[in-house]
């Protein structure tokens, strides 16, 4: 993915290359989450709650974690401006491919609205470019995700816990409905709180 | 029959296209957001569907002479349009059967097309509808009830009529309801020659009359009534012949009448709107109330009904998560289940909506409807955290 986006991704637009450093993480731990930091960083955590979107990798997969964000960011103005860019880029040599949104804050329909464009930008942008749409003909699990990390309350009142009971009920996270992402082959899911992205 | 509608420019709608309208479909959002505009664009153009029908059945039976005209400014200004005219809305309303056959209204710049001689509804997917509208002004109907005859000629707007007119019908067959979710009953009486509506306690305890009950009785009683009506009362033969000789009389066509379709042959279909069930109930009568409204829709009918409501109650939407799974578990939650299937939920927001149907679980997300909590509990742990706490 590092070398799709630095050459090909760059040479489709006529963009130079890019030379911004510590745009991927490469992982195969069985847990793990990642967090974007306020500095357009990805950080990788490995123990529950540190980070906005967990993943389980029961398989112990090599997985690419590619700052998509961050790698955006570095390109010449006229390009990134205005461009709307999701955080993450999640890959492994088999049959996963997740683009991911990450956030941390208690209004999950205003950023569901937001990530949901930036997922679709960013998709139908990488989707333009050759190599991209044919690794995703390789791919069979191809994700557009929405992560939020939900809030806790005092812990004397129970109510947002009462709230937010259903994602304790479901772990797995939630396919929903986005007809426009549908229409490129990938699904739409959202990620909260306690919900795990399993790697298979 | 599927129905799909597709709205843009209409008022707070920017475009919506809904695929399917499920039998039972609710509509959550802010005030402004647009749910009652949709509700209303699908309530008047299953109307128009309806005449359509039946306007295609007199045809079919050589009534040749049309005995009436669809006058979309009219019913515009009956559902509060007329203003958003100059945006040039378009609705689109597609009824679909089986083998591709459709029948599609399309309303645009300023035209209904769709229902002319050459888009006659074909005699196999004739459907006799009954349409009813419970908007928010319900809860005038206990003081109009009680003052009706001194208000002669009084005017409170189309939907409040319509509602009053399927209360007052209501109220002619069934003169005693239990209301289990407010533990109260409905009794009618007539008092001279007008009918009174009282209000009881268990027991007899108290009886009030239904004016001065409280405000969550007099909105949540109209619907249980009105539901209860249609759900296991109505009588769709008399209703259609009712409308069929009114029709005849009218343009004096009753000698070239010959029925294409026996009533009993063609298909009958309810369709209940209610605006904000939840008006005034604390939440869990909010919850009660919507498993006794789907107990009489989808449980204990006699008649076949799709209902859509539209609410502000997120407590009722997670409700629905529990009757969901009562119907998965085969069992019954106050009388109540629904399947999956015949369930959408919609978040309408900015003029837009957004599905919140869970595609790999038989559940609603609900997990939006909990920002409002969240927001409380995020600015008061901020103001923890910002030292701002007003010492005492």
């Amino acid at each position: 993915m590092e070398d799709l986006l630095r050459n090909d991704y760059t040479a489709h637009y006529g963009l130079p290359l890019c030379i911004e450093p510590n745009l991927v993480i490469q992982t195969n731990e069985t847990y793990f989450e990642i967090e974007d930091t306020v500095t357009r960083e990805i950080t990788l955590h490995t123990i529950n709650g540190g980070g906005m979107a967990r993943f389980s990798n029961p398989n112990a997969i090599a997985i690419t974690i590619t700052n998509y964000d961050k790698f955006v960011t570095s390109l010449p103005n006229h390009f990134q401006n205005g461009r709307k860019r999701c955080d993450i880029i999640v890959c492994d040599e088999g049959r996963n491919l997740i683009l991911g949104e990450l956030k941390d804050s208690p209004n999950i329909k205003q950023h569901r609205k937001k990530a949901k464009k930036q997922l679709y930008e960013s998709l139908t942008t990488l989707l333009a470019v050759p190599q991209f749409l044919a690794l995703t003909n390789n791919k069979t699990i191809k994700r557009c995700c929405y992560f939020n990390k939900q809030t806790s309350s005092p812990a004397i009142l129970t109510a947002t816990t009462a709230f937010n009971r259903l994602s304790l009920i479901f772990q797995d996270g939630f396919q929903m409905s986005h007809p426009a992402i549908e229409g490129q082959n990938f699904e739409f899911w959202e990620y909260l709180g306690g919900h795990t992205l399993t790697l298979t | 029959m599927k129905e799909s509608i597709h709205i843009k420019n209409l008022g707070p709608i920017k475009d919506i296209f809904i695929e399917d309208i499920k039998p039972l479909t609710v509509l959550i959002g802010e005030s402004g957001s647009g749910k009652s505009t949709l509700m209303k664009a699908i309530a008047l153009f299953r109307w128009l569907y309806k005449m359509h029908n039946i306007r295609s059945y007199l045809k079919r039976s050589k009534v040749s002479k049309s005995p009436f005209r669809f006058r979309m400014d009219t019913y515009f200004k009956n559902c509060g349009f007329d203003e958003y005219l100059k945006n040039n809305p378009e609705i689109i309303y597609t009824v679909e059967f089986s083998d591709n056959r459709k029948y599609t209204l399309h309303f645009a710049k300023n035209k209904l097309t769709g229902t002319g001689d050459n888009d006659l509804v074909q005699i196999q997917d004739l459907y006799y509808n009954k349409l009813s509208f419970i908007s928010e002004t319900r809860n005038i109907i206990p003081l109009w009830a009680e003052r009706g005859a001194s208000l002669t000629g009084g005017y409170l707007g189309f939907y409040f009529h319509e509602v009053y007119n399927d209360f007052d019908l209501a109220s002619e067959n069934i003169k005693d309801l239990d209301i289990n979710y407010l533990n109260l009953k409905l009794s009618v009486k007539k008092v001279q020659s007008n009918k009174k509506y009282f209000i009881q306690a268990p027991n007899k305890e108290y009886e009030l009359t239904l004016k001065n009950s409280s405000s969550g009785t007099q909105n949540a009683i109209p619907i249980t009534l009105i539901a209860e009506h249609f759900s296991k009362h109505f009588d769709f033969e008399e209703a259609f012949n009712r409308s069929l000789l009114n029709f005849l009389s009218k343009t004096d066509n009753l000698t070239n009448f010959k029925p294409v379709k026996n009533l009993g042959d063609i298909k009958k279909k309810l369709f209940i709107h209610i605006e904000e069930p939840e008006l005034s109930l604390f939440p869990e009568a909010q919850c009660e109330l919507i498993s006794d409204l789907i107990s009489k829709c989808f449980v204990s009918n006699s008649n076949s009904i799709d209902l859509i409501f539209s609410t502000h109650s997120p407590y009722i939407i997670n409700h629905l998560n529990l009757l969901i799974k009562a119907y998965d578990s085969n069992q019954l939650v106050d009388e109540a289940k629904i399947e999956f299937e015949k369930v959408a939920v919609y978040q309408v927001d900015e003029g837009k909506i957004e599905d919140l149907i869970v595609k790999n679980q038989r559940i609603i997300n609900t997990n939006s409807l909990s920002d409002t909590i969240n927001n409380i509990y995020d600015k008061y742990n901020q103001l923890d955290k910002d030292g701002r706490l007003i010492e005492k």
